[in-house]
């Protein structure tokens, strides 16, 4: 019976059972099945009593004289105890044959061999016999050994394609569990060292030959500190592999961290348990165990090395694994260093912003947005688009909303602010450029003003609540970053209570994909009597689902309804 | 996916024609070309842009970039206008108005 996989949490942490391979073929481990050795017995103490009994009928004409036909039997009861019962299996058949031969052959009155010659020829006879079963025994073990060592390279090559197909940690570990069972273990679990110098089992898959409930306890152990004792902790300490052969209450006593892992282990009855260290260039960062259950299979030394070479290529892979989840990271945190920490409150604006981060970390850096206070009442709304991708592009990112914020409390209008952006990246030297579109909002008594620049940026869009009509405001400037004089110039409106406005980065310079402002047009038509979450749950529902994206931002505000005349607000217009 | 890159010499000066999508993979390429060229010191460099499927910010850099460093040796870089969409790049960034487009010579 193979447990469903399940997810307890997502992180690092996160436990599960994964089923194992459906591959039944044993690799590890020689069955030591009684029918064998009854076997063995049979064959060879049955072989020699059938020669012996069979050879006075065959060789009545011939008394005293071994005949060809009794010798043949001899040699193939040799055989066969070679074949089945290993080199002694053989000379224990060519033993008693020998001495079943030597009895027919020896009048019951003389216990002397009358012949020297005689003798000679039978004391021959018996050591080439010998020398068949242990020829015989020998091409039997090299055959089965040979075997063995195919099964192990394709089982390792097959190991390493599986193990790197995945990127992500939990999936590439409960890969490796998978395999294991039930060709290398019956029972596999991964215990990994976090960040805590904690060790954890993540992972555990078994056959039905290891009690579901009891495998699964194995994920409910409370995590290892480095004060713990237990092969686990020895083998992440230490970097030891650990083969117990049997399993015995000494074993158990030294593998086990404490009464209840104790408990756990014998409720298994784990026949033969290994246990190696998972080792990567930047150091152990957990273990492995493997266990036969019931069964009769028991590991050996070969065994051992196999999953040593199993756990070093997880290792690689893990290496890997982590480089990976480390540039996400690092991608991720300068994403969020680049966006404005929280987005402000502005009194008699209702304002939406979302930003999609790209769906692959080479991929960041394109999109920004910002909304803040220059002066009371006056609020400024940006949101840019640096050309180019990745960390090279982030620096642009970082450096244009920083110059927007600065520039902008000094020289007011939107225009003179990207101005001063264009210098600023002109004079910064680096071949790059990027659009950005700003807006004033200063909200009045009854609406708000909206003044509005472009620097190479879409023109934002407003629907206007009276007549349900959705127009873009502004004129176009030139991108900046690439000339000294841009065009850019400020178009002021002014906006009635109830209507929306929309800026949005279309990735009109770096994506495919078909261009968004038709969309946002009809999501802001379709929405303009709805929340302005809604109008953005409209607009987001046009993005692509799958392939690899580009981020996207966009800020939705919508001007509040004419105020109580009473109110404070408005001292603001 | 990929982006030819012909060149032509004539009487007149030297042509560069793009066929396909000018991303951030073929950018180099045409840079390379482009820097090649300028070295000959033609009497006239055309990019023709007819050709083109897609354009991103990496090829429009190349564009300019190449624009800007003859600018400052007083020469100048002609473009031959592309398909709508690679124009609607031009217009949105008010490039249109910058570099120098002119009207595919006949035939």
């Amino acid at each position: 019976m193979l447990v469903e996989s399940r997810e307890l949490r997502s992180e690092r942490r996160t436990h599960s059972i994964v089923p194992g391979s459906r591959a039944a073929e044993p690799l590890l481990g020689r069955r030591r099945r009684p029918a064998r050795a009854l076997r063995t017995v049979a064959v060879v103490l049955g072989a020699p009593a059938i020669v012996t009994a069979a050879e006075p009928l065959i060789s009545d004409a011939l008394p005293r004289q071994p005949s060809e036909l009794a010798g043949l039997l001899f040699m193939l009861a040799v055989a066969a105890g070679a074949m089945v019962g290993g080199v002694w299996g053989g000379v224990t058949a060519a033993v008693l044959s020998f001495a079943g031969l030597l009895w027919a052959y020896t009048p019951l009155e003389s216990t002397q061999v009358s012949d020297a010659s005689e003798l000679l020829v039978l004391g021959v006879f018996l050591l080439v016999a010998i020398g068949f079963a242990q020829l015989i025994s020998r091409q039997r073990g090299a055959r089965w050994f040979a075997q063995v060592a195919k099964d192990r390279t394709a089982f390792l090559a097959e190991a390493s394609g599986v193990l790197s197909s995945s990127l992500e940690f939990h999936e590439t570990v409960s890969q490796l569990a998978r395999l294991a069972v039930p060709r290398l273990a019956d029972i596999c679990w991964v215990d990994v060292l976090d960040s805590d110098g904690l060790v954890h089992p993540i992972v555990v898959s078994h056959s039905d030959r290891i009690d579901a409930a009891l495998a699964d306890n194995v994920l409910h152990q409370r995590p290892q500190g480095p004060g713990d004792r237990g092969t686990a902790m020895k083998a992440v300490g230490e970097g030891t592999a650990s083969l117990y052969t049997r399993v015995t209450p000494a074993v158990l006593d030294e593998v086990a961290r404490d009464a209840t892992q104790r408990v756990l282990l014998q409720g298994m009855r784990l026949g033969s348990l290994m246990i190696v260290p998972v080792a990567t260039p930047r150091g152990i960062v957990g273990s492995i165990a493997f266990g036969f259950g019931g069964g009769g299979r028991r590991y050996a030394e070969e065994d051992l090395s196999l999953a040593q070479d199993l756990a070093r290529r997880l290792g690689v892979v893990l290496d890997n694994v982590f480089l990976y989840e480390e540039r996400t990271r690092t991608a991720r945190i300068l994403q969020r260093s680049l966006l404005p920490p929280d987005i402000p409150s502005i009194e008699g604006i209702d304002l939406v912003v979302r930003f999609h981060p790209a769906s692959r970390a080479d991929l960041i850096g394109g999109d920004f947005y910002d909304v803040f206070e220059i002066t009371p009442g006056t609020w400024a709304l940006v949101v840019g688009d640096v050309c180019g991708k990745g960390v090279e592009a982030s620096t642009l990112t970082g450096l244009a909303r920083h110059t927007i914020r600065a520039a902008a409390l000094r020289r007011p209008t939107p225009s003179k602010v990207l101005r001063t952006l264009n210098d600023v990246i002109l004079r910064d030297g680096v071949d790059r450029f990027c659009t950005v579109v700003m807006a004033l909002v200063q909200p009045g008594i009854e609406g708000a003003r909206l003044t509005v620049c472009s620097g190479g940026h879409p023109l934002p869009l407003i629907a206007r609540a009276e007549s349900g009509e959705v127009d873009s405001v502004g004129a176009s400037g030139t991108l900046l970053g690439a000339f000294p004089d841009p065009t850019l110039a400020d178009v002021e409106t002014s906006l009635c209570p109830g209507d929306t406005f929309v800026l949005f980065t279309d990735g009109a310079l770096d994506e495919r994909l078909a261009r968004p402002e038709e969309q946002i047009r009809k999501a802001l038509a379709f929405t303009l009597d709805q929340p302005i979450t809604r109008c953005a749950d409209e607009i987001e529902r046009a993005r692509p689902l799958d392939g690899p994206i580009d981020d996207a931002a966009f800020v939705i505000a919508r001007v509040g309804p004419a105020p109580d005349p009473t109110g404070v607000r408005g001292e603001l217009g | 996916m990929s982006l030819d890159v012909t060149t032509t010499r004539d009487a007149d000066g030297v042509q560069v024609a793009l066929t396909g999508e000018f991303d951030i993979s073929e950018a180099p390429k045409v840079e390379r070309e482009l820097r090649a060229i300028e070295q000959e010191d033609p009497a006239r460099i055309v990019i023709d842009l007819r050709g083109l499927s897609f354009m991103d910010s990496s090829g429009l850099r190349i564009i300019v970039s190449a624009h800007q460093r003859l600018a400052t040796e007083g020469r100048r870089l002609y473009l031959i206008p592309g398909p709508a969409p690679i124009q609607r790049i031009f217009t949105v960034t008010r490039l249109d108005e910058r570099l120098d487009f002119m009207e595919a010579p006949a035939g």
